[in-house]
């Protein structure tokens, strides 16, 4: 991710629209949960370069969910997957 | 970070008793017909009053394992997103943190989602601090110095009880730990808002301006020595020493005086910011006022430098010349400075809030320079608070700026370079354990050098 060339340039703005509409759909999470999406790149070893960091914001509970690949990359399986990988 | 639909948000910080709730409720009775939500997670000594007062709970999320840098706080963000649905009902968001509150996740709340940023812009990090007790925090209260260190305005609050002296005092070390800050003094917090909202400090479209504070007292240099020299050749003698390199710079005065070493030391902070030239064994230095790089890299290497004109002149190296047996030589006879100082190395607070400032022309090249910010990033990311830069990117007819908070980064060209404008690179990195040193060197390594630059 070449940090000079502004992040904010490269429109994910779709694939994060979509992300969140999977997540509340596979999770039946009601339009009062906050959802954040977010790319991270991981400084620790065995970690990838860049990951999509999931998270919902429930009442009394946050919730957070992590795909080890860059969000232009994450599909619906990803997502239909997130049961199982829940932190 | 900012479009005109946007709602500003402002951040306001400091320690318990240091007057932030008097600030709050001066901007909420102030007259300046905007409709303001408060989020409060302290209720302190004052109370605010206000309908529209939200008590927040201070929950501290990672993104990734316990890293600062992506740290973000989910009360917020429930409580942001609420707000939201409610938009047409207020105009501006102040968001107020407690006393031992880290900004870094407050402010990382607002870069974390595009939803967000659509809807909200991040306008400033307000820090107040009480003038006279700030002295039992700030050397030793890591809150204390990342308020500092955060922060786009500081106000030295409470003047009224202290002396001229103590206000100077504090002054000048808040400077040094955050040139970047506009700071106001004032007593019962008593500011014109304009100075305070709608800052725009985190937004590029907005006219950005760098203060690299390159005066402070760091310098990279560890010792100078005033010489007499003239027109004949010398030879200048390094053993083998602690470092491959050695850097030099030759500095032109007008007299022997001592105080000529201190005269030219800003000027010798600025060549040691520039792009060095790399001398080899029996090569020459550069001698009108450039900064040399010694390959050391024998166990006695030998280089050479003639004056284009008799005088005086001022050798400032980076190490101690001791630790490298440096020697002159003119026809086999010693030469010996006529004056020296050595200079205090800048690693006298470890873990200390400090800043680290570059001002320098020069071309950077993009390439290199995504490359080095991002290394720096990766590896310093959670020591490096705040970025800030201004920068002259070969082939960009435009200037680049670009800040950050840890490793989150905004960036992008703004406006066109002026006809007749030096075109520098200024930038400002505030921080704990900050290598001057490294950072300098590794901006350096991005600049584009001449031909010439490499013999």
């Amino acid at each position: 991710m070449a940090l000079l060339k502004n992040p904010n340039d490269i429109d994910n703005s779709k694939i994060k629209k979509l992300v969140k509409e999977w997540t509340r759909t596979k999770l039946l999470l009601s339009d009062d949960v906050i959802i954040t999406v977010t790319e991270l790149k991981c400084a620790e070893p065995n970690c990838p370069d860049v990951e999509t960091i999931i998270v919902i914001y429930k009442e009394n509970e946050t919730l957070k969910f992590k795909i080890g690949k860059p969000l232009t990359y994450v599909r619906k399986w990803d997502i239909d997957g997130l049961k199982t990988k829940k932190n | 970070m900012e479009n005109n639909k946007t709602i500003p948000v402002t951040i306001l910080t400091g320690f318990l008793g240091s007057g932030k709730t008097t600030l709050l409720n001066r901007i909420l009775k102030e007259n300046h017909g905007k409709k303001i939500a408060v989020i409060e997670n302290e209720f302190g000594e004052v109370g605010v009053d206000h309908e529209l007062v939200i008590g927040a709970d201070e929950e501290i999320f990672e993104m990734n394992n316990g890293c600062i840098c992506c740290t973000v706080r989910g009360d917020l963000i429930r409580i942001l997103g609420q707000l939201m649905k409610r938009k047409d009902k207020f105009d501006y968001i102040i968001v107020e943190t407690t006393g031992l509150a880290n900004p870094a996740p407050v402010a990382q709340t607002f870069w974390v989602d595009d939803e967000m940023k659509e809807q909200m812009s991040l306008d400033a990090i307000i820090t107040v601090v009480d003038t006279k007790h700030v002295w039992l925090h700030i050397d030793n209260s890591s809150e204390c110095q990342e308020q500092i260190a955060f922060a786009d305005v500081i106000l030295l609050n409470k003047i009224d009880l202290v002396s001229a002296g103590e206000l100077e005092k504090l002054e000048n070390k808040i400077q040094r730990m955050n040139p970047q800050a506009k700071v106001y003094k004032t007593k019962d917090a008593d500011i014109d808002m304009d100075k305070i909202l709608n800052v725009k400090a985190f937004d590029l479209n907005a006219k950005v301006e760098i203060n690299p504070g390159i005066l402070n007292e760091e310098v990279p240099f560890e010792w100078a020595a005033i010489y007499e020299l003239n027109e004949f050749e010398y030879s200048l003698a390094l053993d083998e020493g602690p470092d491959p390199t050695m850097d030099i710079a030759i500095v032109k005065v007008d007299s022997a005086e001592e105080n000529e070493i201190e005269n030219g030391k800003k000027l010798a902070i600025k060549l040691f910011s520039e792009a060095s030239f790399l001398i080899r064994p029996q090569k020459f230095l550069k001698t009108n006022n450039a900064l040399n790089q010694l390959v050391v890299d024998d166990k006695v290497n030998e280089y050479k430098f003639k004056m284009k004109k008799n005088g005086y002149y001022i050798l400032y190296t980076q190490h101690h010349p001791n630790e490298f047996g440096m020697k002159i030589f003119q026809n086999e006879n010693l030469v010996w400075p006529l004056s020296f100082r050595e200079f205090e190395h800048t690693h006298e607070h470890d873990n200390a809030v400090s800043s680290v400032g570059i001002d320098t022309e020069g071309e950077l090249d993009l390439q290199k320079m995504d490359e080095w910010i991002n290394w720096l990033l990766q590896n310093k990311g959670t020591d490096i608070f705040r970025m800030k830069g201004i920068l002259n990117i070969k082939g960009n007819d435009e200037r680049f700026v670009f800040q950050g908070v840890h490793m989150l980064f905004d960036a992008q060209s703004d406006r066109k370079w002026r006809p007749g404008e030096k075109r520098k690179n200024q930038v400002v990195f505030i921080g704990k354990n900050l290598n001057r040193e490294e950072i300098m060197k590794g901006f350096q390594s991005c600049l584009i050098r001449s031909k010439e630059a490499v013999l």
